[in-house]
């Protein structure tokens, strides 16, 4: 059994989803496009940062059902797979309600054109989430569609994610027991590392990392999981060796700063461990096949790991190439399907 | 070969000269420019990065020791700027207890933090920085031989930088130059490049460490709301600079250069130097002159200093870290005196085995600080 955590479809056109949207949005976006906060231009990252063999005749890569099957789900005997597309990033930089008229539109089509297609499909739901009012709406529309399985945010936000600006949409996460899914990337008005701009690709891409662990620490820190017990948050696309090191750099930075966070009754590293999961992808590869298997016993990551391949993304991982290394079978098993199965609640 | 029990501590801290005490060294126009209140100091930025009151910024006995110092920003004290010229005799005294009379202490290199990153008007930033060097020449290192100093530089005016660091070159007390951890762009960005330069030129290491107050938010999604989430994030910051370092082709340009990382931790390098090492097998005909996995230059040109330690419960998995490292040569000591952290420095260093103990003890900072290294050539 393999579930698949990250793979993301795409309209073949923009205009194709526009199209779902009421005359006076799809009119704003033909005359003046999609707006918000620009990203700088960074030159190896493509068109859709895909795989070059991804594109089908028409359209963009995801974008084709079929071409899907072919290169993913039959190829590699996925069983469950969970959409997400990265046109949420545009969506969440818009004005409110254009972000929630967008979102709204990507949650119908993804109905209709993928979940109700293949029966392997599942999908996160995308929200407005910079607008908690806004977002909360959307979450209630597909709450009891049991095919949408979380609620999709982005990695860059306007803040940290633990901040109080996005609890009334734990609330409603917490409320329906839908995980919020935070994904890499997202344009949230802020540089895109923590130092500013930077000038290359990689730069951008490995700063997923940073992203990733920023929510970990604001989400713990704000106390997130004290207002939120039923809460549960899962990374996508930022490794996770570093887990078990920023869980001691918390707990030994608490066990000197915790007057600052009386809001926490207990140690840092214990909301993470109770609270987070991660996806795989883009694996990690330690020089030594032994030393994965120790940061996650250190991490204490063995039911927190979800498989994920990223398609139709360039840095995919294929599920027969990765997880091959020194991990025992038993491991394996709970990366595959069993973690995200007992996390979904699936049978 | 020096004593096996030797010690470098390579990250220790001097208390911060009150704007008062800068402008007796400085220029009469700037005096009349602090006295018409156009510019009070840097106090206030100095404090965001070390809060006074803080339980990581000092400790109780510290605070209480220096708190009657006049002229002086003391770690943990908020004072007047007065303009009367310090006295760190009090300071000296803890410094001396709590590390210069450590067994074995070779050299101990000290960072004066001001905070100039904050301020954006050039010739006031070029000439407070000049103005903290030689006082830090005068008032601290001329009190013991065994302490080194930073080099503070404008660091938001890269030339007038490189010119402080040119101005110090030939006073060997220097060994170092010093940058905070958050700047405004990555320092891997080609406008840093004349610091790198000029560090490089006169076997000065430059130093990122915790700290920078330069208006851009400290993550990648904006303010975060505690000053632990600041504390605990600084890690992150210091992944960003690393990254930009490595891939910018600074160390291709300049091959004398080297980098400490200093109280930014280093639990968190194998995970950065394997992410990097992957994406630079897809990515790297963007960035031809990164000839080499991006961690054979960090493992050649780069350490980190040990405190904070960021230690698990128990030591194996700590002991992993160190050696996902990839090298013996890698870590620095440091007290990190007299900030507060969980786990003693020297708890730590227990737990290494031997030959790694006396390398992070001493013979890795003796053989990557140019100037640290034993040599007839540098006199002071």
């Amino acid at each position: 059994l393999i579930i698949d955590f990250d793979v993301h479809q795409a309209p073949p056109t923009p205009k194709h989803l526009f199209g779902r949207m009421s005359p006076r949005w799809q009119r704003r976006l033909e005359q003046f496009e999609l707006r918000g906060p620009r990203e700088a231009h960074y030159s190896v990252s493509g068109r859709f940062s895909t795989r070059a063999d991804a594109w089908p005749e028409k359209g963009v890569p995801g974008s084709d059902l079929d071409l899907m099957r072919e290169q993913l789900l039959d190829r590699y005997g996925i069983n469950l797979a969970v959409l997400g597309t990265t046109l949420q990033i545009d969506a969440a930089a818009q004005p409110r309600d254009l972000g929630a008229a967008m979102t709204s539109a990507i949650n119908d089509w993804t109905r209709s054109e993928w979940l109700d297609k293949d029966d392997r499909l599942l999908a996160s739901i995308c929200t407005p989430f910079e607008y908690g009012d806004a977002a909360v709406k959307e979450i209630e529309r597909w709450a009891g569609d049991r095919r949408f399985v979380a609620v999709l945010f982005n990695g860059r936000t306007e803040r940290p994610l633990g901040n109080p600006k996005y609890w009334p949409i734990f609330e409603a996460a917490e409320r329906h027991g839908l995980p919020i899914e935070v994904h890499v990337a997202g344009i949230g008005g802020n540089l895109m590392t923590s130092v500013g701009l930077p000038t290359y690709y990689i730069e951008n891409h490995t700063g997923h990392l940073q992203d990733m662990q920023t929510h970990v620490v604001s989400l713990v820190l704000e106390g997130v999981f004290e207002r939120f017990p039923k809460l549960r948050v899962v990374l996508v696309e930022g490794g996770f060796s570093w887990v078990g090191p920023l869980k001691w750099r918390l707990d030994r930075s608490w066990q000197v700063l915790r007057d600052e966070v009386p809001h926490l009754s207990r140690p840092p590293s214990e909301y993470v461990s109770e609270h987070c999961w991660f996806t795989t992808q883009p694996m990690e590869e330690p020089p030594r096949a032994e030393q994965l298997t120790k940061l996650i016993e250190a991490g204490q990551l063995a039911d927190r790991l979800l498989f994920s391949t990223d398609y139709p993304h360039w840095d995919f991982d294929a599920p027969d190439a990765v997880l091959t290394s020194g991990l025992d079978e038993a491991l394996k098993t709970k990366i595959r399907s069993e973690n995200a199965r007992l996390l979904l609640g699936l049978q | 070969m020096t004593a096996p029990d030797s010690l470098i501590d390579c990250d220790v801290h001097l208390p911060a000269p009150t704007p008062g005490t800068l402008l007796q060294e400085m220029a009469p126009h700037w005096r009349e420019y602090f006295k018409a209140g156009t510019f009070q100091g840097t106090a206030s930025l100095i404090n965001s990065i070390y809060p006074p009151g803080a339980p990581t910024t000092s400790s109780d006995e510290v605070r209480a020791a220096t708190s009657a110092q006049p002229g002086l920003r003391l770690v943990g004290m908020r004072d007047k700027a007065d303009g009367i010229r310090s006295s760190g005799d009090a300071y000296f005294a803890l410094l001396r207890e709590n590390v210069l009379d450590q067994p074995g202490l070779e050299a101990a290199v000290a960072n004066c933090y001001t905070a100039l990153e904050g301020v954006r008007h050039p010739y006031l930033a070029a000439d407070l920085a000049t103005a903290t060097n030689d006082w830090v020449a005068r008032e601290w290192l001329a009190r013991d031989p065994r302490l080194k100093g930073s080099i503070a530089v404008p660091v938001l005016f890269p030339e007038a930088a490189a010119k402080e660091v040119g101005r110090l070159a030939a006073d060997a007390g220097f060994v170092q130059v010093l940058l905070p951890a958050r700047s405004p762009e990555p320092y891997g960005t080609r406008r840093y490049w004349p610091i790198f330069a000029a560090a490089a030129e006169h076997g000065l290491v430059v130093a990122l460490h915790f700290g920078g107050v330069v208006g851009i938010p400290p993550t990648s999604s904006g303010w975060p709301s505690y000053y632990i989430e600041e504390f605990v994030g600084m890690a992150q910051v210091f992944q960003a600079q690393v990254m930009s370092l490595l891939i910018s082709g600074v160390f291709e340009e300049y091959p004398d250069l080297r980098i400490s990382l200093c109280e930014g931790g280093f639990t968190w390098l194998p995970t950065l130097m394997w992410h990097l090492d992957k994406r630079w097998k897809g990515l790297r005909r963007d960035v031809p002159w990164v000839r080499r996995e991006p961690s054979a230059y960090l493992r050649e040109r780069v350490r980190a200093t040990i405190q904070p330690v960021d230690a698990p419960p128990s030591p194996e998995p700590l002991l992993d870290i160190v050696s996902a490292l990839g090298s013996d040569d890698f870590l620095l000591y440091a007290s990190d005196f007299p900030h507060v952290h969980a786990t003693a420095a020297d708890e730590f260093v227990a737990l290494l085995p031997a030959n790694l103990r006396a390398n992070v003890r001493s013979r890795t900072a003796r053989s990557f600080y140019p100037r640290l290294t034993p040599q007839p050539a540098l006199s002071r």
